[in-house]
């Protein structure tokens, strides 16, 4: 998945596992930016009694570089506080809940929001309200109501929102991990079956947002709003990074926590720690800032599933398996950005330094018709400028390793026909579904009302 | 990460949260070596208070702890309290 389960440790610290990180032009506001991370993947929305929600004890991180240097000249900081109203009984909500101040809403969480700038930190969001989980008819009536009265205006034009959403991350990964299956072309699979349409494994899931609306000229290096792409003020570098404290006594009387915050999770690119990074050094990646991807280079310049399909799709990918020297247009895309001169009127470039950061030109204005394989699809709005909730990362990263982007800077390259035609199969909409402002990620599906995945 | 005096590591060790039993330490068992330091004054514990501390030792042939108290980790190089935190799990071992 985009990042889900993604490394063996945090495969097992749900609340603090990114899932998806996003950053685009917000499309109904274009002189800002949006900031979205995604944690607890899978979530299962009838998963009571004790319903979904952030840790008290997690760090939450969202880091912009604008100064090309892989760290963060600009974070946003949220810091979670779990209530009870009432410690007597089992009952995540004690009747409806119709508000989110609602008495009804006995678990429920408050957050703070913390800019941090070079050294300074203020505080720029205190005891903002968490909308609940969806729970079902009875118990959340109204939720789109209930979550939009979440979404809270911050001072300087911002605006916050921390709560669940509908995962708009789609794949199949059911065939995805059944041996790189694509079930549009599991015909032409090593062990094949006929082809077939694909299914999106996370259309019953919820996750955790945390959403952040950012005017422009707070997040560039020059304080001001970047009219001209080609400009490197206009390039922006984003991850997410989720820290714990270093030292867990448990004890009879609960969990203590003591020591300095430390990095547990980070996610910059999609798949980039999921199918890039070998296994045995995907713990190691999340502890580290993406200042120091270089050690992490080699795994991109030969990326391991760029072997793997011409052997499970024998013959299909011929020129990709005499393709052997280091693969600079993935090293461009997910390590440096793409310089000026390769693609018209675009770059993304913050400089030499490699490292894994979602790099968004915030000079490139949205579209009204985007087009869900970003830039190969000729839509500059989209990945790998930035990343949109809607975008269709998988088609675009199986097309971009199959070879398809290799042209962009060898021109000599002739990709496989089957590099631009590659994907799972699973596209919106009919499998996920987005709202047109501010989160952006749906609402979330309420127990009572998911299906499983075979209805 | 800053240095801690000897003093500090000592009053912290004192109130500690760590999985050695701390009375191991500051009761000197047949097994274990004599506390070499004063222990803190009852002003230090007070100021103290019931903050929660841990403490780790990676490897104890280079004499260092490593001291996390709230969102802090100071390491502290000292040979002896790191022969005495041995002394005393080695006991505590035996004992358990």
């Amino acid at each position: 998945m985009s990042s889900h389960r993604e490394a063996p440790e945090i495969s097992k610290d749900p609340v603090a596992d990114s899932t998806d990180t996003y950053a685009f032009v917000s499309p109904d506001r274009p002189d800002t930016v949006t900031l979205i991370t995604n944690y607890i993947p899978l979530e299962d929305p009838a998963g009571g009694p004790n319903f979904f929600e952030f840790g008290d004890d997690v760090l939450y991180k969202i880091n912009v570089d604008h100064t090309g240097d892989g760290h963060a000249d600009v974070k946003y900081e949220f810091r979670f506080t779990t209530h009870v109203r009432n410690p007597n009984t089992f009952l995540y909500n004690t009747g409806p809940i119709d508000s989110i101040t609602s008495p009804n809403f006995n678990r429920y969480q408050t957050y703070t929001v913390t800019e941090v700038r070079g050294g300074e930190r203020k505080v720029i969001g205190r005891n903002l309200l968490s909308p609940p989980c969806n729970i079902g008819p009875r118990s959340t009536p109204s939720y789109a109501h209930l979550a939009n009265s979440a979404i809270h205006e911050l001072d300087g034009g911002m605006k916050v929102f921390a709560g669940q959403r509908l995962d708009g991350f789609y794949v199949d990964l059911g065939s995805i991990f059944d041996l790189a299956d694509l079930r549009p072309f599991q015909n032409l699979h090593l062990i094949p079956s006929p082809a077939m349409h694909g299914v999106d494994s996370l259309r019953a899931f919820n996750v955790h947002s945390i959403a952040i609306q950012v005017p422009i000229r707070k997040l560039t290096r020059s304080g001001r709003r970047p009219t001209n792409p080609m400009s490197r003020d206009a390039v922006v570098g984003v991850w997410a990074s989720a820290l714990r404290q270093k030292g867990t006594l448990r004890t009879h009387r609960g969990v203590v926590q003591s020591g300095p915050f430390t990095q547990v999770s980070r996610l910059g690119n999609p798949l980039f720690n999921e199918v890039i990074v070998p296994m045995t050094e995907k713990d190691l990646w999340n502890t580290r800032s993406p200042a120091y991807d270089s050690a992490f280079a080699k795994y991109v310049a030969h990326p391991e599933l760029a072997k793997l399909i011409p052997v499970l799709y024998p013959g299909v990918f011929p020129h990709l398996a005499g393709l052997k020297r280091a693969r600079a247009d993935l090293l461009a895309i997910l390590l440096t950005g793409i310089p000026s001169g390769i693609i018209d009127g675009f770059q993304n470039y913050t400089g030499s330094t490699q490292a894994d950061e979602l790099r968004l030109n915030v000079a490139i204005k949205p579209t009204a018709h985007p087009n869900i394989n970003g830039i190969l699809g000729g839509d500059l709005a989209g990945f790998p400028n930035g990343r949109r909730v809607s975008d269709d990362i998988v088609t675009i990263e199986l097309r971009a390793i199959a070879g398809a982007t290799v042209p962009l800077v060898d021109p000599s390259y002739k990709p496989d026909g089957a590099a631009s035609l590659v994907t799972d199969g699973v596209t919106p909409p009919g499998n996920v579904s987005y709202l047109s402002r501010f989160p952006y990620l749906d609402h979330p599906v309420s127990g009572y009302d998911v299906k499983p995945l075979s209805a | 990460m800053s240095q801690w005096s000897r003093r500090d590591v000592l009053r912290a060790s004192g109130v500690t949260a760590a999985a050695v039993p701390m009375a191991a330490l500051v009761t000197p068992s047949a097994n274990a070596a004599p506390a070499p330091t004063p222990a803190a004054s009852r002003e230090e514990l007070n100021a103290f208070g019931s903050s929660q501390v841990m403490f780790a030792i990676h490897d104890a042939r280079r004499g260092e702890v490593s001291i996390l108290h709230g969102e802090h980790e100071v390491v502290v190089r000292d040979p002896q309290l790191v022969a005495r935190i041995v002394k005393a799990t080695n006991s505590a071992k035996k004992a358990g």
